[in-house]
């Protein structure tokens, strides 16, 4: 139970005993159970979000000071200066570390601001100098030399911040001639992935851990995107949906209850689920799979084979994990969410008919796929009275019938027809639903 | 605070020192003891939001030319091989893969290649300067750098496959004396 519940229900336990609904031993009982509040040993979130926020306004100040590149002074002045705002920082995190570890305001203020510093420090001799702009090898070198802070300070804004840069890297890396270089995104992801895993896993609840798995999920998301190259034809159908069930399926310890802002993989699970499938109700799905040019591709280029070969594993192993989280649910006896989690094993399924030829078998499948998502949505919604999955399972819906309205020739009065019925649906499931959550 | 991590915090602080500390000492060895090139220029003034305003250096050496039967992958890192023309500017004589012994060179990459030419992204493009002087530079060059009157450069220090911009040139002075000059002529014309 959160912290706020259980302090209404500390709140309301003497009115609870004055009321004689609780004996005076019950209200004990619950207190020995849910068990002290304990203010001091946690921070406010307020206070930490403001140290954040302060000490990137410091940082990001301290660069447009820098950067408007002071003519006068001498050019071995500017290069000594430039270390100004990095020796700042990092005599403040030798403070933290000596008198505030236990602060994590403190801790996340000040690693913020020294990451901010060494990113500054470096475009700043770079200005001196007059380096020419290479973005890439400017966001890695921050990047590198910040992400440690979120080992020495355990703090979650340098990681998340690290999370972001790489992504911003991968993207200026990544060229679709097929350099690879965007591939070392998977190395650089693995160095910051204990951070993220000690954070989850110390309160999977926490707003900490909540918003790293909101950056590093979307982070995810783009990176293996930016990973894949045309070579591998229809297999980033593949790999994003057995990434996206797999963040669906991630979150078997969380209840129901939980908020979905809390629940980040979930959202982004679900919501990617639907993107995906409803593209696809457009893809002809003519591109061809490449698995037996493997041969042919290592005789031509190895660099390329290896790059393909590397995607692929990718891929693999990304299927593989969703197959292995559903046979988990499976015997889990839990049977929620399958149906999300299906767009793993028919993503499968629809790459193997592309493979052998099977004309239009994807395009039919991923239509029908999407019109159960939504009905199956609707349902489980109209059941628990859960009005998010009930709009959530008509907006499914609604997009599915929308995009089939772009590629077919249906009269316009038929379309607005549909369009008012759908409306009607809406409405008639929201009363539906509340009416369910009533009766409860 | 325990000793590991007393440790681990000297070993991040001490790479976050050497990687600037380091850009700055290959650079000032470059311009101490490097030989000086002159490169013909071509600027614009964009903006870069952590660095400030430049001027963009469009050298005329960023162009090469390509030995018969050579081809080059964009992105690939090759070897520029320095020589100067004639009138005193600089101009790639050749593209090698691997480090040469003798001669100065500058350490490049590939942007493409179009037919007996490849386009070269050499490690010095840009000019930064304070933001009221920049637009000032690009108006000057401009005025320099037609067919009939082309005296504007960049002098560059090279050193072991590195270049660093010593100073940019319009009519023989350093850029911002040049433009004071035009100021005071300015003003004493009024």
């Amino acid at each position: 139970m959160s912290k706020k519940a259980i302090r209404w229900l500390y709140d309301e336990l003497p009115n609870l005993v004055a009321g004689q609904v609780l004996t005076a031993a019950d209200a004990e009982r619950l207190q020995d159970h849910y068990g002290a509040l304990d203010d001091d040993g946690r921070p406010s979130l307020g206070l930490v979000i403001c140290s954040i926020l302060g000490a990137t306004l410091i940082g990001l100040g301290i660069i447009l000071v820098f950067a408007h590149n002071w003519a006068e002074l001498s050019r071995p002045l500017r290069a000594f200066l430039s270390f100004a705002p990095l020796l700042a920082g990092q005599l403040l995190v030798g403070w933290v570390l000596l008198r505030r570890q236990d602060s994590r305001a403190w801790c996340e203020g000040s690693a913020v601001f020294l990451m901010a510093a060494v990113g500054a420090a470096i475009a700043l001799v770079g200005q001196t100098y007059h380096i020419s702009g290479d973005p890439e090898a400017f966001v890695l070198s921050w990047m590198l030399l910040g992400l440690p802070l979120s080992y020495l300070l355990r703090a979650s804004a340098p990681v998340a911040f690290y999370w972001v840069g790489i992504s911003c890297w991968a993207w200026m890396a990544h060229d679709w001639a097929g350099s690879g270089n965007q591939l070392w995104f998977w190395a650089l992801a693995a160095l910051a992935a204990p951070p993220v895993w000690q954070t989850v896993r110390r309160d999977p609840r926490s707003p900490r851990a909540a918003f790293l798995l909101w950056v590093v999920g979307i982070c995810l998301c783009i990176g293996y995107g930016l990973s894949f190259k045309q070579g591998l034809g229809g297999g980033w159908i593949l790999g994003y949906g057995g990434l996206l069930a797999s963040f669906y399926l991630f979150d078997t310890g969380w209840p129901q209850q939980v908020s979905g802002w809390r629940r980040p993989w979930h959202v982004i699970g679900s919501l990617g689920i639907v993107v995906l499938s409803l593209l696809l109700t457009f893809e002809t799905w003519s591109r061809r799979a490449n698995w037996d040019r493997l041969a042919e591709l290592w005789a031509q280029d190895p660099w390329l084979a290896a790059h393909w070969l590397l995607q692929s594993t990718l891929t693999l192993l990304l299927v593989g994990l969703a197959f292995w989280l559903l046979q988990r649910r499976l015997r889990s006896g839990r049977r929620d969410g399958l149906l999300f989690a299906a767009v793993a094993p028919l993503a499968l399924v629809c790459y193997l008919l592309a493979l052998f030829d099977v004309e239009g078998g994807a395009l039919l499948a991923f239509n029908i796929y999407l019109a159960v998502l939504g009905v199956g949505t609707l349902r489980s919604g109209l059941r628990s009275g859960r009005l998010i999955q009930v709009n959530g399972g008509l907006v499914i819906i609604t997009a599915l019938i929308a995009a089939r309205f772009f590629d077919s020739d249906l009269p316009f009065t038929v379309r607005v027809v549909l369009f008012i019925l759908i409306g009607v649906g809406f409405l008639a499931a929201n009363i539906l639903a509340k009416k369910n959550r009533g009766a409860k | 605070m325990k000793k590991p991590l007393i440790l681990f915090f000297v070993v991040i602080v001490l790479a976050q020192l050497a990687v600037p500390g380091w850009m700055i000492v290959r650079r000032e060895l470059a311009l101490a003891e490097g030989a000086a090139y002159r490169f013909r220029t071509a600027p614009v003034d964009p903006y870069d939001p952590f660095r400030g305003r430049y001027v963009m250096l469009n050298l005329e050496a960023a162009s090469a030319p390509v030995a018969e039967g050579e081809s080059y992958r964009s992105g690939e890192k090759v070897y520029a091989l320095l020589e100067n023309d004639d009138q005193g500017y600089v101009r790639v004589g050749g593209l090698v893969r691997d480090c040469p012994e003798t001669g100065d060179y500058l350490r490049v990459r590939v942007s493409y290649q179009q037919a007996d030419r490849v386009q070269l992204g050499l490690p010095f493009d840009r000019y930064y300067a304070e933001e009221s002087i920049a637009p000032g530079i690009e108006r000057a060059y401009w005025k320099h750098s037609r067919q009939q009157q082309r005296d504007a450069y960049v002098l560059v220090r090279v050193r072991k496959g590195m270049g660093v911009i010593e100073e940019l040139y319009i009519e023989g002075l350093p850029v911002l004396e040049f433009i004071a000059q035009e100021q005071r002529k300015g003003t004493s014309g009024d």
